[in-house]
């Protein structure tokens, strides 16, 4: 790396820029925070604008933290999500490899394949009769086995695979490495970056499952964390609920927002290392 | 006219043929078995599904189910219900012009954050910019109008308090047709621009760093750099990206349309999907449901093949 | 080279096991298991105050078999007890000898009722909308009552009209368990007009009466700072216009006040269907409250005010100095201390709506008809008369007497007791405040937020005995190949712009062509005009 001791005046606008471009992410985000620990009371008498709260008040993390349902629910999300992920990886990987090799006869054919259903598809009720009928009706596989795979990150990684140089594949033809040995020890070792981008993207999607679970599972004990945070927070707002429940709704509502966001947020910094610059050899076309 | 000799010939060809294909396939058969769970899958859950898209030619019962249901008369009944519904030509403008408008304002905005920070030293910095960006794509729409609200409800938001002390007047950011559009794309932006520009991230980092340093002793300047290296590095990407967007190009964003908006706003906000979702709750329809999906459809990949001839004249089709 | 090819043959046997496997594990975890889970969570105990009490009612007999029943409810936007939490569910079970499944669906519940019907899984008894209801009853799967509901003594006692009474009868069959309770026992609406009695003070006025002094009210409200803090920040008036056309509509009394109603009403005068939107009175009463919205005295955001949260805020906010808004959200337990916490000063009464050239009418009152908020039956339980008899028993069992009770106010001598012939709360009434999800057969009102809501007698009877026009929305059958949504959207928003000026009122009667040539309002006129003939309400 050349080393720049000059700061340049394009330098001062690219910080100034993008400073106050993460200012206006944070401020909200803070306000989302700070409401969530403190009491109604002082949200409403400075009408939203606390910068730090006199008072702070946990209860909008207890009023969730203490249902059981809602540990049950971290569980279920907990398992979809790794598992689920593992899977999406597997299959995505397994197909995009194929897919990116250019002499492969039938590409042109199997990338519409997976293309079609990209833009098309049934709709709620035929979906629900083919879960239906494939026995995974009120299972927790409803939320991983029909969305084993994302033809937009299929197609994003088939994409990044024709870009690793051939030549890497040829020699490892030469040396007698079959199509396996070549996926597992040419191939994914140079695409660090793309696993973990969609290992990201897979897992945040599974996170944040709430309509599969909704129409597939009857059985409460299965529901994921947005389905119960959302239902908690629905009876909190209505009229008929417990009187702790009910003074707590504002703050459990901002709560509910952190409480799910949080584990996955914590995630991404691990994943950051993988797209530090130059993390791949060079030799990989633009 | 194939006369006598050539016939014999010709099975020879073919048996050679036949031979070199079956050569082929099994040259390529570790290939197709690494496919096969993937295809069995999109055949199952992608594919079957698709098949009840015959909905929408039929005049749908529970009772009956997909494959007894009547078939409607004429075939395109619930297909001229849609297009013949007063705020057919809206619903489409509407759903275009905001899918396009975000189209390119979140792409846009992705891809200059995703250069500047490439372009960042202070690994902290970068670091924390990039974490807190991609924080708002986690908030529920729900949540995301809540902040708006706080800031910009005309009796109480912070932002128009303000205004109110200074002019004497309030923005009605959130119930004026004018602002309605501007509104849905920029919190689409806000929302959505760190998590976008995780993926060009991703692929800046792919771009040789010696390139840059060549460039520099060169005498190119920073923005010809980044024009040049970053830009053009990462030109497959942007592209797969940008086709692959088409294809959900007409959706437009109902959960986000839905929780903000209000009848002074219909005529600019009204999309595809709140049409079929008000329609649908009174009165039932999946057949128009369906029909409206399958129009959709054929728009979306319409465009995704357009696009991607264009974009095959700089060889960067996607398949 | 021999390795790596096993290597690729097992993982690709591996792969297609994985997939195989996915698919059995999917299947073992059907239905079944879930049936049991269930069940097994209601019985399992949760030591509470409440085991004692039931451990004393009749136990289950062993020899005939326990039913589950599913019963499917409309809970949207609401939560749900949790089901070991819930001690009136345990003394249900036990005593009828069934497993009630209750479920409380908390949004999208059309679409999953639909997908139920679809794959032929409907639950025993489910609330169902008016169009599921056309379109359920004409493919044959709800169940024809007329045989059955003699078995239901407490339900024939309650209604004893219920079969003579043409309105509740479709084609000569009765599909909706609702009666309508005796008179006395409705309560019509829980909402009013509520006002800042010590702004009223503090500017020197009286309690406005007509719509003049509406106005008058609204407009100094708004500029003569009323809450006297300095500030130019407070609104005559606010609502849930966000609602627009539904039971919310804060505009209604003024509709009221011209003697129509708001939009989308079905009203009968003068033995003839008349449409609210269509009536003189209508673009009268438009004009009011675009004067009163030009005045700038309306709160710039009643259009975005979707939710009880919303108007709450503004309350505790001294923003706002008149709303049309329900007391069970504003001055029932918890909120009525959350009003005294934030605005301690704050002296918030209920007015009386306000007269007008068309009368005084707070709102409107849906006649019930056929099709109301009632609930229907699976005609699948016709294959299975014993179960049939447990539903029906579990049915008229909560309709009166102390089914009744139980699902109201809960366990006697635990959350309640009788005192002279009157039930009396007891303090762990609170354990049961999710007690209305039981009430699928409805309740005696009045007695019921007597009980409950001791606090809110005032605020109660005083809403209650507003005087309501009558609409009869529940006689209309939506007619084959309109779109009702598309009407309701057009009236929306034209409405919007001729109060906020963005369209003329002299377009009015050109809005109202509109809705009869482009929307075939005639059609929807016709079905309820044959509808109301049918049951004898016109002749």
């Amino acid at each position: 790396m050349v080393a720049k001791k000059r700061i340049t005046v394009s330098d001062i606008l690219i910080y100034t820029f993008l400073t106050v471009f993460t200012l206006t992410i944070v401020l909200p985000i803070y306000y989302v925070v700070v409401t969530s620990l403190s009491t109604y009371e002082e949200y409403i008498k400075t009408n939203g604008l606390i910068l730090f709260p006199k008072r702070i008040s946990l209860e909008g993390y207890t009023s969730f933290l203490s249902n059981p349902a809602v540990l049950k629910a971290y569980v279920n999300t907990a398992f979809i999500t790794v598992v689920g992920t593992l899977i999406n990886m597997v299959l995505t990987i397994l197909m995009a490899y194929p897919l990116s090799r250019k002499d492969l006869p039938g590409k042109k054919f199997l990338t519409i394949f997976i293309l079609i259903p990209m833009v098309l598809s049934g709709g709620l009720i035929p979906t629900y009769f083919v879960v239906k009928t494939t026995g995974l009706v009120n299972s927790i596989w409803s939320m991983i086995i029909p969305s084993a795979i994302w033809s937009h990150n299929l197609i994003i990684m088939k994409s990044f695979f024709t870009t690793i140089d051939e030549s890497f594949i040829e020699a490892g033809k030469l040396d007698g490495a079959n199509e396996w040995y070549i996926l597992i020890k040419i191939i994914l070792p140079l695409s660090k970056a793309v696993i973990a981008t969609l290992t990201l993207f897979y897992g945040v999607g599974h996170w944040n499952e709430y309509y599969a679970a909704l129409y597939y599972i009857t059985d409460s004990s299965k529901y994921p964390l947005q389905v119960i945070l959302r239902s908690i927070l629905a009876a909190s707002m209505n009229s008929e609920a417990s009187a702790e429940l009910a003074v707590n709704s504002h703050s459990m509502k901002m709560a509910s927002v952190v409480l799910s966001a949080l584990p996955i947020m914590v995630v991404y910094p691990f994943l950051q290392k993988y797209f530090a610059q130059g993390v791949l050899l060079g030799g990989i076309k633009g | 006219m194939i006369n006598a000799t050539e016939v014999p010939f010709r099975k020879a060809k073919h048996s050679a043929n036949l031979k070199a294909r079956i050569n082929t396939l099994k040259k390529f058969s570790p290939l197709y078995m690494m496919l096969l769970p993937g295809i069995i899958y999109y055949l199952i859950y992608r594919y079957g599904p698709i098949l009840g898209t015959v909905i929408a030619f039929k005049d749908f019962s529970f009772v009956k189910g997909i494959f007894k249901s009547p078939w409607a008369n004429p075939w395109y009944k619930h297909f001229e219900y849609f297009f013949k519904s007063p705020y057919f030509t809206r619903i489409l403008t509407n759903t275009l012009l905001i899918s396009f408008y975000k189209l390119f304002w979140t792409t846009v905005s992705s891809l200059i954050l995703a250069i500047l920070l490439n372009e960042v030293r202070n690994r902290v910095f970068k670091k924390a910019v990039q974490t807190i960006t991609y924080l708002p794509h986690f908030l529920s729409w729900v949540v995301v109008y809540g902040i708006i609200h706080a800031l910009f409800s005309e009796s109480s938001g912070v932002i128009n308090v303000a205004v109110r002390q200074i002019n004497n007047r309030t923005i009605p950011v959130m119930t004026s047709p004018e602002f309605f559009r501007t509104l849905l794309v920029s919190s689409e932006v806000w929302k959505e621009c760190g998590w976008g520009a995780i993926i060009y991230i991703a692929a800046i980092s792919g771009i040789d760093p010696s390139l840059y340093e060549a460039a520099y002793i060169d005498g190119a300047n920073r923005w010809q750099r980044i024009w040049h290296i970053t830009l053009s590095g990462i030109r497959r990407t942007i592209i797969t990206v940008l086709i692959i967007k088409l294809g959900s190009i007409l959706d437009a964003g109902f959960d986000q349309v839905y929780v903000m908006y209000n009848p002074n706003v219909m005529e600019v906000g009204d999309i595809i999907d709140t049409w079929v979702y008000r329609t649908g709750l009174e009165q039932m329809s999946y057949s128009v449901a369906t029909a409206a999906g399958i129009f959709k459809s054929v728009i979306s990949l319409a465009l995704i093949l357009t696009v991607n001839k264009i974009a095959d004249k700089w060889g960067e089709s996607i398949w | 080279m021999t390795k790596a090819r096993i290597f690729s043959k097992l993982v690709a046997i591996m792969t297609i096991l994985s997939i195989l496997s996915f698919i059995f594990t999917g299947c073992g975890s059907k239905d079944t298991s879930s049936e049991r889970s269930n069940s097994s969570d209601t019985t399992t105990t949760n030591v509470s105050k409440t085991d004692n009490a039931s451990a004393q009612s009749t136990k289950s007999n062993t020899e005939t078999k326990r039913y589950k029943i599913v019963v499917y409810k409309n809970g949207d936007g609401q939560g749900r007890q949790p089901v070991d939490q819930d001690p009136i569910l345990k003394v249900l079970n036990e005593t009828l000898n069934i497993d009630l499944d209750l479920n409380i669906i908390e949004s999208e519940y059309e679409s999953r009722l639909n997908l139920l019907a679809a794959s032929g899984t409907l639950p025993d008894v489910m609330q169902v909308t008016q169009k599921q209801f056309e379109s359920f009853s004409s493919q044959g799967l709800l169940l024809d009552l007329t045989p059955y509901v003699e078995k239901m003594p407490n339900f024939m006692e309650t209604y004893p009209d219920y079969l003579t009474n043409k309105n509740l009868e479709i084609d000569g069959k009765h599909y909706f368990l609702n009666g309508v309770r005796p008179e006395k026992q409705q309560v019509k609406s829980y909402n009013s007009l509520w006002i800042r009695k010590d702004w009223l003070d503090n500017l020197g006025l009286d309690i406005p009466k007509t719509l003049d002094d509406i106005y008058k009210v609204a407009v100094a409200f708004t500029n003569n700072d009323p809450d006297r803090n300095g500030k130019n920040d407070t609104y005559g008036f606010a609502g849930m216009g966000g609602q627009l056309g539904g039971t919310y509509d804060p505009f209604q009394p003024f509709y009221g006040a011209y003697g129509t109603a708001m939009h989308g009403s079905y009203l009968l005068k003068d033995n003839k269907v008349v449409y609210s939107t269509t009536e003189e009175a209508f673009k009268d009463a438009l004009g009011f409250i675009k004067k009163l919205i030009d005045s700038g005295s309306v709160d710039p955001d009643i259009l975005v005010t979707k939710t009880f949260d919303q108007i709450r805020e503004k309350a505790y906010k001294n923003t706002i100095g008149m709303m049309y808004f329900t007391w069970a959200e504003f001055v029932k337990p918890p909120y009525d201390e959350q009003l005294k916490t934030m605005t301690p000063d704050a002296e918030w009464i209920q007015i009386e709506p306000p007269e007008g050239p068309g009368g005084k009418w707070n709102g409107v009152y849906s006649q019930p008809g056929p099709v109301s908020k009632g609930y229907v039956l699976s005609a699948k339980l016709e294959e299975e008369p014993e179960k049939l008899d447990k539903v029906l028993e579990y049915l008229d069992y909560i309709v009166a007497g102390p089914g009744s009770n139980l699902v109201c106010y809960g366990i006697e001598n635990v959350h309640y007791k009788v005192e002279n012939g009157k039930i009396v709360a007891l303090d762990a009434m609170s354990e049961v405040s999710y007690s209305w999800q039981h009430q699928i057969m409805g309740r005696n009102e009045v007695e019921y937020l007597a009980t409950k809501f001791l606090s809110n007698e005032s605020h109660i009877t005083f809403a209650k005995d507003l005087p309501y026009l009558d609409r009869y929305n529940n006689f209309l059958k939506i007619p084959d190949g309109v779109n009702a949504g598309d009407k309701s959207a057009y009236e929306s928003e034209e409405i919007t712009k001729f109060i906020y000026g963005k369209r003329p009122l002299s377009e009015f009667d050109d809005f109202v062509k509109t809705l009869y040539d482009t929307y075939q309002l005639q059609l929807y006129i016709d079905s309820v005009e044959a509808n109301l003939k049918e049951a004898g309400l016109i002749k």
